[in-house]
């Protein structure tokens, strides 16, 4: 193995490691109800109920101790109050880490994330031009049905609400299981439906659906956090291949389907820093 | 680049202003209770339930 080619693998290796670990410790952080029962009251809930999580997690989840921070967004759409903290909150860790949370503090990023390592046959099944449906959905499944019906919809469609809650909560209580209808057969096709995306195209939710990414979007290139890009950077495309969003690199560095993950820094030209671009 | 670079910098420092302003008025209104109050409250919707 030439040097070049060792100190490439290392890299790749460490980037793996640390991403692995970052979004295991998150997943566990907002699920870990298991870990400190002494904080919560007979309802189940804590002050931490208080603060949405960053990442996409549903607060239904019997192990979740934050609150999701769409399904809170909704609930102001809702009640027709201004989301002043939400909205706060959620630029505040837009303007530091933009969409590095997609890539290192996701639970449901990190789901598909594993699905994809499946050992199956990849296919480019959905197409570049999608990176604005995100913000459709934000738009429209969010705020605007939300604020018209007065009714969550985004929380009734979530594939992750079926995972975390939907499941498990049909499953262990008897007087919910009655109460299954064809919103939740619904909700089961699409979880269904983008875990088999998953296998074989990386990030289908993600690049296709996800309002709390294009919230953090918006600020990916203001944001600290920067996929920095070396002077010597030839452009010989090979980051591309690596590049879990699909993104046309270097070009499309730090644009809004980058979710800072560090995968195309694989290359020596490219590191994820904070500060400027360059 | 110089100039992109405080283009940049001042764009990051507004918004995060910005951010800790929203932040900070919202907290002052004691949205972070109501929150928490959604969050407490069974979400049907996210089981798939209709009641």
């Amino acid at each position: 193995m030439s040097p070049r080619l060792g100190r490439t693998c290392c890299r790749k290796l460490s980037s793996h490691k640390w991403r692995l670990a970052s979004q295991s410790t998150f997943l566990l952080l907002y699920n870990s109800y298991l870990f400190f029962p002494f904080f919560f009251n007979s309802l189940g809930t804590n002050f931490l109920k208080a603060i949405p999580c960053p990442g996409l997690n549903c607060y239904a989840c019997p192990l979740a101790i934050f609150a999701c921070p769409i399904g809170s967004l909704q609930y102001f759409v809702i009640i027709g109050q201004f989301p002043f903290y939400l909205l706060g909150f959620l630029a505040l860790l837009g303007i530091l880490f933009g969409r590095a949370i997609c890539g290192w503090a996701c639970p449901f990023g990190f789901l598909q994330d594993l699905l994809y390592r499946l050992p199956v046959a990849k296919r480019r099944i959905l197409p570049a031009q999608i990176s604005l449906l995100p913000f459709v959905v934000l738009l429209g499944v969010v705020l605007v049905i939300p604020y018209f019906t007065k009714e969550p919809w985004f929380s009734k469609l979530c594939p992750m609400g079926t995972l975390q809650a939907g499941i498990p909560l049909v499953l262990l209580d008897a007087g919910l299981r009655e109460l299954v209808g064809t919103l939740y057969w619904v909700k089961i096709a699409i979880l269904v439906f983008f875990i088999t995306l998953a296998i074989f195209d990386s990030r289908p939710f993600c690049r296709s659906v996800c309002p709390l990414g294009a919230i953090y979007a918006l600020f990916n290139r203001l944001s600290l956090v920067q996929v920095k890009l070396g002077a010597g950077c030839s452009a010989c495309g090979d980051c591309s291949g690596r590049c879990p969003t699909k993104l046309e690199l270097p070009r499309q560095l730090n644009s809004i389907g980058c979710i800072k993950c560090g995968e195309c820094a694989a290359c020596k030209q490219i590191r994820l820093g904070v500060g400027q671009r360059h | 680049m110089r100039a992109v670079f405080s283009r940049r910098l001042i764009a990051f420092l507004v918004g995060l202003v910005l951010a800790i302003s929203l932040l900070a008025y919202g907290v002052q209104l004691g949205q972070p209770a109501r929150v928490y109050r959604n969050a407490s409250i069974l979400c049907l919707g996210c089981i798939g339930i209709e009641p």
